[in-house]
C-alpha cells in the first residue's frame, strides 16, 4: 500500500531560509500528500498560505505564540493527520531545504525495512553541500550527546550506515501512528535533547531507527550556529547541549544512578568547568554553570521524563549504538582540527602569519643562552646558598612547611598580635608557589632564586627580545643588559625578594601578553587555544607581577590597555588577563579602603619593606644603584638608546621613550610616599617607597630601544653600537655585579629559638611577646610561639596597627603587661600573662645597654624563668599556668582563599598547553629544521 | 631625537621637592610604673687560698671599704651575706666590710618608686689595699647590679698570675652559672665551666686559673640561670716570692661597635723599662689593650690612644680580632701622662684595657688595674669616691660635638669644654663627685694608695620607672 506523507514545516523567524525549504519541498520527485506550515514567528514573514506541496496544493498554515516550542508546534500540525502504519509525518526546520529526490530516498529505506519507524536523512551544509554535517546521532560513554558525522567531506564513505541510536529531527520521516502512541517530542526534554529522547522511545517502542544516506537534505543549522534568538534553544546552544546531556543521563540511567548523579552534579559542574579551562574554552563555562544549577533545580521535570521498565532495553541500545571513546576522541581532534584550519585561515587574512624560522632568527638554546646562564651563575659566586633559608632585613625564611605557607596564602586571619582579622599579603601567593618548588623545604626556593636571579632574568629578557629583533647578539646584550641592570643587583644584595621575583617576571609577562596580543616580531598564537593559553600564562604572569609590586602595576596596566585598544580584536582575550591580579588585589585593597582608609597604602611595597636612598631628583635616583665609578657606564644605554628615534621605527620607539621617562617620573613620586610601618624608628614609622622594580622596567625599556636601534641600523652604525653596548655598558655591569655584596645571610630555616620551634611544632597555642627597649619605650611584638616567618609580613597589619593600639583593648592590657614586665616591680601579673596567652618573653640580643637593663629587669619577674641566651636573644618561660590561644581562628581556609584559588587553578589550566597544541608543534618540528643562520 | 634627549635632560634635573605620608603612626601607651628597688652588690674582701695544703678553698683576707652616695630621699639598707641589714641615711655613708655585700635602695618618702634612676639614685664603690705577701696591690671596683649575661675582659693565668672568678647572688634563688672561657683561638673545651651552683644569699669563687692555666688571652663569660649574679674577676699577681698588683675586673658594658676607656694614666714608664731588664718576672708590665669578639666575623678594629695635651700625643692601634675570641694588642710608643682609648669595629666588640703602675720605690713596687670601657651618657651622674687616696675622674668625649662639663666634689666644682675625641682629668675628693654633663661623655676615677692603682668606672644602673611608653605591634 502507498505511503502518505505528510510534510510538517516549522518556521520560527527564518523567512528567507523557509521560502528555499518550501521551494525545495514542492520539487521533489516524490510529492508529500499534504503540507502543513506552522509559523511561530515573532512577525510573520509572508504569507504561508501562498507555499504550495509538491502535489500543487496549499499548504495549511497554523499559527502559533512565538514562544511555542518544537514539540508543541508538532503536536499541533499532528492533531489533524490521521494515524496508521501507512501515513508518515516529514519533519522540516525551516532551515533545511530537502534535495529533490530527498523524499524518495526516506520512502526507498521505509519500503525495504518493515519496522523502520524514524528515518533520518543526511544532513549536509546548507552552504556547501560537498560537506556532511550530521548523519545519525549518538551517545558518548558518558552520555553526552554525540554526532556520528560532523563537519566531514562527503565522499561517500558513509553511505553503508543504516541503524543508528538517534537522528536529528530536521528531515526525519516518522511513522504516524508510532509517533503519537510514543507521545511525540517531549515537552520536559530541552531542545536538544528532544531528537534523542523520540529516537530512544521509538527503539523502545521496538522499532528502528534509520538513516538513509542518499536522502540529503540541506540543513543551515540556524539553532545550533546561534542565529536564532535564544528563546528558540532556551539559552546559548552551548547550554542546549549541555542540557541535553544532563536531561538524557537523568532521564534514561537507573534511578540510583540518577539520584547520586544529581547529588554529585555540583562538584561534577566545578569540575568540568576547570576542565573548559584546561580544554581552553572558557566559552563554555557559562553554559556549564548554567546547565549544572538548571539539571539540579529541576530534578522533578527530568524525573517525569523517565520511563518505567526501560533500563535493561536502554542498556541495550547503548550497548550497541553507544561511540567507543576512540571516537569519541576522533570526534574531538577533527572538531579542533577543524577549529584550528579556521582560526588559521582568519589570521592569514588578518596577515598575522607567523614568521619563517629564519625570520625568527636562533633558539635560544642555539644562541649559547644556556652557556651564559651559566656564566650569569658564576658571577653570582657570592650567593651560593650555604644554608637553607636566607635571613636579613628584608628576608625571613618561610614555614618549615608547604602547608603552613600555604595556610597564609589568601587566609582571612593573620596570626599577628591577639590574632588579626584581615587580608592576608596577596604577594603570599608568590611565596606559595616558591615553595611549591620545594615543598620538603620551603625557604630553600627562595635561596636557589635569589642564586640564580641574574640568570633568570637573562632567560625572561632573551624571549622579550625576541620581540623586536631577530639578532642573536642584540637579543644577548639587551637579556645581559636587563640581567645585569643595577636595580637587580642592588634588589638581590639586600635580599628583596619581592622586587626579585617582579624584576625576573617582568619580561616574561612582556613576552606572553605580546603573543596574546599578536604583538611583536614573533607573531601572534595562531589558534584560540593558543590564545587562551597565553592569556593564562600572561594573567599568571600579571598576577605575580602585581603582587610583588604593586607600584610596578601601573605602568604595566597603562601599556597593556594600550595594547589591548590597539588590538581591538583581541580585546576580548586581553580583558581576562588582568583578573587574577584582581582577585588577588581586591581584599587588601578594599581594607585599605574601607577599613584603614588609606587607598595609597595598596602602593607600598609589599613583604617586608625596606627604605630606600631618599632621591632629590630622577637623577639622584638612578645613580644610587651603581656605585660612581660604573654611573657612567651604567648611562651609556640611555644615550645609545635615543638612536631608536633616528630609524625608520622612531614612532614606536618615541612611545617607548615617553614611557621610560613616565616610568622614571612614576619612580621618583613613589621613593617620596611614605607608607606605614611600624617596624622602622618611632619618631616616624614609615618606609619610603622603592624604586626599584620600576628602574627595572626604564631599564628593559632602554634596552629595547637599543634592540630597535641595532636592528634597523646600517652595518657601521651597528658595529658602534655593539662596542658602546659592550665595553661601556655590559663590562662595567659585569665587573659591578661580580663584586656585589650579600647582605644578608645564609642559615637555618628558624625565625625562633629551638626550644620555641620544637614547642610550635607540637601544637602550642602559646604565644609570646618580644620585647625592645628604645629609651623610654619599648616595643612589644605580640606573636605566636613558631615566630613571624616572612608569609606573616601583612601590609594591612602595618595599616592596622595604629587603630588597634589606639582603640583595642586587648593591645592596651598587653601594653601594661609588657610595663610590668620591664619594670619588674612585683606587680601580680599572672592573670595579664594567661589572658594575653603569653608564654614566653624573648628579648633580642641586640648587644645594648638598654637591652641588658632589660633582660637584668626581666630576671627580677617573679613569673619568669631564664631559659638562656638563644642565637635569637634572651628568653625566659613564663612559669604560671598560661591560657592557650584560640585555636579555632587557626583554619587556613576562607571564602576569599577558596575563590583565589579557583581563579589562580583556573588560569593555571589556561595557561598549560593542551595536548593538540604539542601535536601540532611537534608535527612542524618534524617538517621543519632548525637553521642555524642568523638573520641578518 | 632632540626634544626627547632634552625632555629626559629636564627630567633627569628637574627637583620637585614633596613628601606624602601614608598611614597614621602609632602613639605609644604611655603607662606609669614603679620602679623596683635599686640593689647593688659589692664583691667583699680579697680571696685567698684558705689553706697553703689545701686546693680550691678560699677566704677573704683584710677587710674592703665601701662608699655609697644615695639620693638625699633615699633609705638604704646594706645587708651583709648572712648577716642583719644595716640601714643607711643620708648622701654619703663609708663602712667596712669582709664578705660580699648588697646595697639596696628603699624609698621612703616617694613611696610611687618613681625617682631618677642612675646613679643619681644609688651608687657604690669599693676599694682595698693590701700589702701581704700573698697579695699586694690596690683594687678597686664599683657596685654592680646582678645580672644574668656577664662578660669578663681581662685576667691572666700565667705562672704566678691568678684568676679569681667572684660569683655573688644576693637573690633569694640559688642560682646555676655556666661559664664560657673565650681565649685567643676561640671558646675553650675544659671540664667544670657548667653547672656551677651559686646558693642564694653567697659568694662562690671560681679559680679560672685552675680550669685554664697558663693563658695569658681570655675573656670569661657567665650565664646565670636561676638567681641573678653580681661577678667580677680578681686577679693578683705575684713576682717571684713578692706579691706584685691585685685588682678587680668589673664587667664590660654591652658589645659595640664604638668603644670609649678613659683613664689610661700612665706612669713610671722609664722604671718599666729598666725592671724588664733586670728579672723576666717583669715580661708583663706593658700596658695592654684587651678586644672580645664574640661575633661571628672578624673584626677589624682601630683603637686610639690620645692624651690629655700636647706632650702626650698618643698612638694608634689596628689588628683583627678573629671571631668568636679574645686577643692582646701592646700600647707602645707613648710616655707618661693621661690618656684615654676611643676604639671602634666593624663588628660589635668588648674591650678593656690593662693599666700598669711602677715605683721601684714602693711596696708593691708594681699594680695594675684593668679598664673597663665605659659607656657615654650625658646628664648628671655620681659616683662615689673612696677615701684615704688620690682620686682623679678621667672624663672622655667620644662624641662629634664638644661637651659642657662640670665636676662637683666636695663642695669645689670644675667647669670645662672637651673638645669631641679628647680626654680631661679632674681630681675630685672622698666621699661622692657629681659629673654633668651636655653631651655623652665617658668617665673613669683612677685611684692611687701609695703608686698602686685602681679604677672604679662610672657606671649607671637604672630599673625601669616612672612615665614609659610602650608599642605593641
Amino acid at each position: 500500500m502507498k505511503s502518505k506523507v505528510t510534510a510538517v514545516v516549522v518556521s520560527h523567524d527564518a523567512a528567507d531560509y523557509l521560502s528555499v525549504t518550501l521551494q525545495a519541498l514542492s520539487k521533489q520527485t516524490v510529492a508529500v500528500d499534504r503540507t502543513i506550515l506552522v509559523d511561530t514567528s515573532t512577525v510573520p514573514a509572508s504569507d504561508g498560505t501562498s507555499a504550495h506541496s509538491s502535489s500543487g496544493t496549499p499548504a495549511e498554515l497554523i499559527r502559533l505564540a512565538p514562544k511555542t516550542s518544537l514539540p508543541e508546534s508538532l503536536r499541533a500540525a499532528l492533531e489533524s493527520v490521521e494515524a496508521d502504519e501507512n501515513s508518515w509525518i516529514w519533519i522540516l526546520h525551516d532551515d533545511s531545504a530537502p534535495e529533490p529526490d530527498c523524499l524518495e530516498q526516506l520512502l526507498l529505506v521505509e519500503e525495504k525495512s518493515s519496522l523502520a519507524a524514524l528515518i533520518g536523512p543526511k544532513q549536509i551544509d546548507w552552504q556547501d553541500s560537498k560537506r556532511i554535517l550530521q548523519q545519525g546521532l549518538t551517545l558518548t560513554p558518558l552520555g553526552a550527546p554525540l554526532s556520528l558525522v560532523a563537519d566531514q567531506l562527503d565522499q561517500s564513505q558513509h553511505d553503508d550506515a543504516s541503524d543508528v541510536m538517534a537522528i536529528g529531527t530536521a528531515g526525519a520521516l516518522v511513522r504516524s501512528d508510532v509517533f503519537k502512541n510514543i507521545g511525540g517530542l517531549d515537552h520536559n526534554a530541552p531542545p536538544l535533547a528532544a531528537d534523542f529522547d523520540l529516537s530512544i522511545r521509538v527503539k523502545l517502542a521496538g522499532y528502528r531507527v534509520l538513516v538513509a544516506p542518499k536522502a540529503r537534505i540541506r540543513h543551515a543549522g540556524l539553532s545550533l550556529d546561534g542565529k536564532r534568538s535564544r528563546a528558540w534553544l532556551k539559552g546559548s546552544p552551548k547550554l542546549a547541549l549541555r542540557k541535553a546531556a544532563i536531561h538524557l543521563r537523568m532521564a534514561y540511567q537507573p534511578l540510583w544512578s540518577v539520584l547520586l548523579f544529581w547529588l554529585v552534579l555540583g562538584p561534577i559542574t566545578i569540575i568540568r568547568v576547570f576542565w573548559r579551562f584546561l580544554q581552553k574554552r572558557p566559552d563554555r563555562i557559562l553554559s556549564e554553570i548554567g546547565a549544572g544549577l538548571w539539571g539540579f533545580f529541576t530534578l522533578f521535570a527530568r524525573l517525569a521524563s523517565r520511563r518505567q521498565n526501560v533500563t535493561k532495553s536502554m542498556r541495550a541500545i547503548r550497548k550497541a549504538f553507544d561511540a567507543p571513546w576512540s571516537r569519541v576522541r576522533e570526534s574531538n581532534r577533527s572538531r579542533l582540527d577543524a577549529e584550528e584550519a579556521d582560526d588559521l585561515r582568519e589570521a592569514f587574512e588578518r596577515g598575522d602569519q607567523e614568521l619563517s624560522i629564519v625570520a625568527k632568527g636562533k633558539s635560544f638554546v642555539g644562541a649559547g643562552g644556556l652557556a651564559w646562564m651559566l656564566v650569569l651563575l658564576a658571577v653570582s659566586w657570592n650567593f651560593v646558598p650555604t644554608a637553607a633559608a636566607a635571613y636579613g632585613r628584608a628576608i625571613l625564611p618561610l614555614d618549615h612547611t608547604w602547608l603552613g605557607v600555604f595556610a597564609r596564602a589568601g587566609s582571612s586571619w593573620q596570626p599577628l598580635g591577639r590574632g588579626f582579622a584581615g587580608p592576608a599579603e596577596p604577594f603570599n601567593w608568590v611565596l606559595l608557589g616558591l615553595a611549591s618548588l620545594t615543598p620538603w623545604l620551603p625557604s630553600v626556593a627562595i635561596t636557589v632564586i635569589l642564586f640564580a636571579a641574574l640568570s633568570l632574568a637573562f632567560a625572561g629578557a632573551w624571549r622579550a627580545a625576541t620581540l623586536v629583533t631577530s639578532k642573536t647578539w642584540v637579543r644577548n646584550f639587551v637579556a645581559l643588559g636587563y640581567a645585569l641592570w643595577p636595580s637587580l643587583i642592588q634588589a638581590r644584595s639586600e635580599a628583596r625578594l619581592a622586587s626579585v621575583v617582579a624584576i625576573i617576571a617582568l619580561p616574561w609577562l612582556v613576552f606572553a601578553v605580546a603573543r596574546a596580543a599578536g604583538l611583536g616580531r614573533s607573531g601572534s598564537a595562531r589558534s584560540m587555544r593558543q590564545t587562551w593559553s597565553w592569556v593564562g600564562l600572561s594573567g599568571l604572569l600579571l598576577a605575580v607581577v602585581g603582587v610583588s609590586s604593586e607600584i610596578l602595576l601601573l605602568p604595566i596596566l597603562l601599556a597593556f590597555a594600550i595594547a589591548a585598544f590597539t588590538r581591538i580584536r583581541r580585546f576580548g582575550y586581553l580583558f581576562w588577563v588582568p583578573l587574577p591580579v584582581a582577585a588577588l588585589l581586591t581584599p587588601l585593597a578594599l581594607n585599605l579602603l574601607v577599613s584603614n582608609l588609606h587607598p595609597v597604602g595598596l602602593l607600598a611595597d609589599p613583604s617586608l619593606p625596606l627604605a630606600s636612598p631618599p632621591a632629590s631628583n630622577v637623577l639622584d635616583l638612578l645613580l644610587p644603584m651603581a656605585s660612581p665609578v660604573w654611573a657612567v657606564g651604567y648611562l651609556t644605554v640611555f644615550a645609545i638608546a635615543l638612536f631608536a628615534l633616528l630609524t625608520k621605527r622612531w614612532v614606536f620607539a618615541g612611545v617607548l621613550w615617553l614611557f621610560a621617562l613616565l616610568t622614571l617620573s612614576l619612580a621618583y613620586v613613589h621613593s617620596n610616599i611614605h607608607f606605614a610601618n611600624p617596624a622602622s624608628a618611632l619618631s616616624d614609622q614609615t618606609v619610603n617607597g622603592s624604586p626599584i622594580t620600576l628602574l627595572s622596567a626604564v631599564g628593559l625599556i632602554v634596552l629595547t630601544l637599543f634592540a630597535i636601534a641595532a636592528e634597523h641600523a646600517e652595518r657601521w652604525p651597528r658595529r658602534i653600537l655593539a662596542l658602546a653596548m659592550a665595553f661601556a655598558v655590559i663590562a662595567p655591569l659585569s665587573v659591578q655585579a661580580s663584586v656585589a655584596v650579600r647582605n644578608f645571610q645564609y642559615r637555618d630555616d628558624r625565625v625562633v629559638p629551638w626550644l620555641l620551634d620544637a614547642s610550635s611544632q607540637q601544637g602550642s597555642s602559646l604565644r609570646m611577646v618580644i620585647i625592645q627597649p628604645a629609651g623610654k619605650t619599648f616595643v612589644a611584638q605580640w606573636a605566636p610561639i613558631s615566630g613571624l616567618k616572612l608569609e606573616d609580613a601583612n601590609v594591612a597589619y602595618r595599616y592596622a596597627l595604629a587603630g588597634l593600639n589606639a582603640g583595642d583593648k586587648n593591645y592596651s592590657d598587653l601594653a601594661g603587661l609588657v610595663a610590668a614586665l620591664v619594670s619588674s616591680n612585683g606587680t601580680n601579673i599572672d592573670k595579664a600573662l594567661s589572658n594575653s596567652h603569653v608564654g614566653f618573653v624573648l628579648v633580642p640580643n641586640d648587644q645594648t645597654s638598654a637591652s641588658s637593663d632589660l633582660a637584668n629587669s626581666l630576671d627580677s619577674v617573679a613569673q619568669l624563668d631564664p631559659a638562656g641566651l638563644t642565637d635569637f636573644g634572651r628568653l625566659w618561660r613564663v612559669n604560671v599556668s598560661v591560657q592557650p590561644g584560640p585555636t579555632a581562628a587557626r583554619s587556613p581556609w576562607s571564602i576569599t582563599k577558596v575563590t583565589q584559588i579557583g581563579v589562580l587553578f583556573a588560569f593555571l589550566l589556561l595557561a598549560i598547553p593542551t595536548s593538540t597544541s604539542s601535536r601540532r608543534r611537534a608535527k612542524e618540528a618534524d617538517i621543519f629544521i632548525d637553521s642555524d643562520g642568523d638573520a641578518q | 631625537m632632540i626634544a626627547v634627549a632634552g625632555l629626559a635632560a629636564g627630567l633627569a634635573w628637574f627637583k620637585p621637592s614633596f613628601s606624602l605620608f601614608s598611614g597614621a603612626p602609632i602613639e605609644p601607651h604611655s603607662i606609669t610604673v614603679k620602679a623596683r628597688d635599686l640593689s647593688l652588690v659589692c664583691p667583699g674582701a680579697a680571696f685567698v687560698s684558705s689553706s697553703s695544703s689545701k686546693v680550691g678553698g678560699f677566704k677573704q683576707t683584710g677587710s674592703a671599704t665601701i662608699v655609697t652616695h644615695q639620693n638625699v630621699n633615699l633609705t638604704t639598707t646594706a645587708t651583709t651575706f648572712g648577716a642583719a641589714p644595716k640601714t643607711l641615711t643620708g648622701a654619703d655613708s663609708t663602712f667596712s666590710t669582709v664578705k660580699s655585700l648588697e646595697v639596696s635602695s628603699m624609698a621612703t618618702d616617694e613611696a610611687s618608686g618613681l625617682l631618677p634612676q642612675g646613679s643619681a639614685l644609688l651608687t657604690g664603690s669599693q676599694s682595698q689595699f693590701l700589702q701581704s705577701s700573698e697579695v699586694g696591690g690596690l683594687a678597686a671596683t664599683t657596685c654592680q647590679r646582678p645580672g644574668s649575661d656577664i662578660w669578663l675582659v681581662g685576667g691572666d693565668t700565667r705562672t704566678g698570675r691568678e684568676a679569681l672568678l667572684i660569683l655573688s647572688n644576693p637573690t633569694a634563688i640559688d642560682a646555676t652559672v655556666e661559664l664560657q672561657l673565650q681565649a685567643t683561638n676561640g671558646f675553650l673545651d675544659v671540664p667544670g665551666l657548667s653547672g656551677i651552683s651559686v646558693p642564694k644569699h653567697r659568694s662562690v669563687i671560681v679559680p679560672i686559673t685552675g680550669l685554664a692555666p697558663k693563658l695569658e688571652t681570655f675573656s670569661v663569660h657567665v650565664l646565670a640561670r636561676g638567681g641573678a649574679l653580681a661577678a667580677w674577676l680578681q686577679q693578683k699577681t705575684v713576682r717571684g716570692l713578692r706579691a706584685a698588683g691585685f685588682d678587680l675586673i668589673a664587667p664590660a658594658p654591652p658589645a659595640a661597635t664604638a668603644l670609649t676607656i678613659p683613664g689610661l694614666f700612665v706612669r713610671g714608664t722609664s722604671q718599666v723599662r729598666e725592671l724588664a731588664k733586670t728579672s723576666n718576672n717583669y715580661f708583663d708590665v706593658a700596658n695592654t689593650l684587651r678586644v672580645s669578639n664574640s661575633t661571628a666575623h672578624d673584626a677589624h678594629i682601630l683603637a686610639q690612644v690620645t692624651g690629655t695635651n700636647s706632650k702626650t700625643f698618643g698612638t694608634v692601634i689596628q689588628g683583627t680580632v678573629p671571631a668568636n675570641s679574645t686577643s692582646d694588642f701592646e700600647i707602645s710608643g707613648i710616655t707618661d701622662g693621661d690618656y684615654s682609648i676611643f676604639l671602634t669595629s666593624d663588628q660589635p666588640v668588648r674591650a678593656s684595657a690593662k693599666l700598669n703602675r711602677t715605683n721601684a720605690s714602693a711596696k708593691p713596687e708594681t699594680d695594675f688595674t684593668w679598664l673597663p670601657s665605659v659607656v657615654a651618657e650625658a646628664g648628671v651622674r655620681s659616683i662615689a669616691v673612696p677615701g684615704q687616696a688620690t682620686s682623679k675622674l678621667s672624663v672622655s668625649n667620644p662624641g662629634r660635638t664638644a661637651a659642657q662639663i662640670s665636676v662637683r666634689s666636695a663642695g669645689l666644682s670644675s667647669s670645662f669644654a672637651l673638645k669631641p675625641g679628647s680626654t680631661a682629668s679632674v681630681k675630685v675628693a672622698a666621699g661622692s663627685a657629681q659629673l654633668a654633663s651636655d653631651a655623652p661623655v665617658a668617665a673613669t676615677l683612677i685611684i692611687d694608695v701609695r703608686s698602686s692603682v685602681a679604677s672604679i668606672p662610672m657606671v649607671e644602673y637604672r630599673n625601669v620607672g616612672g612615665k614609659i611608653s610602650v608599642v605593641v605591634r
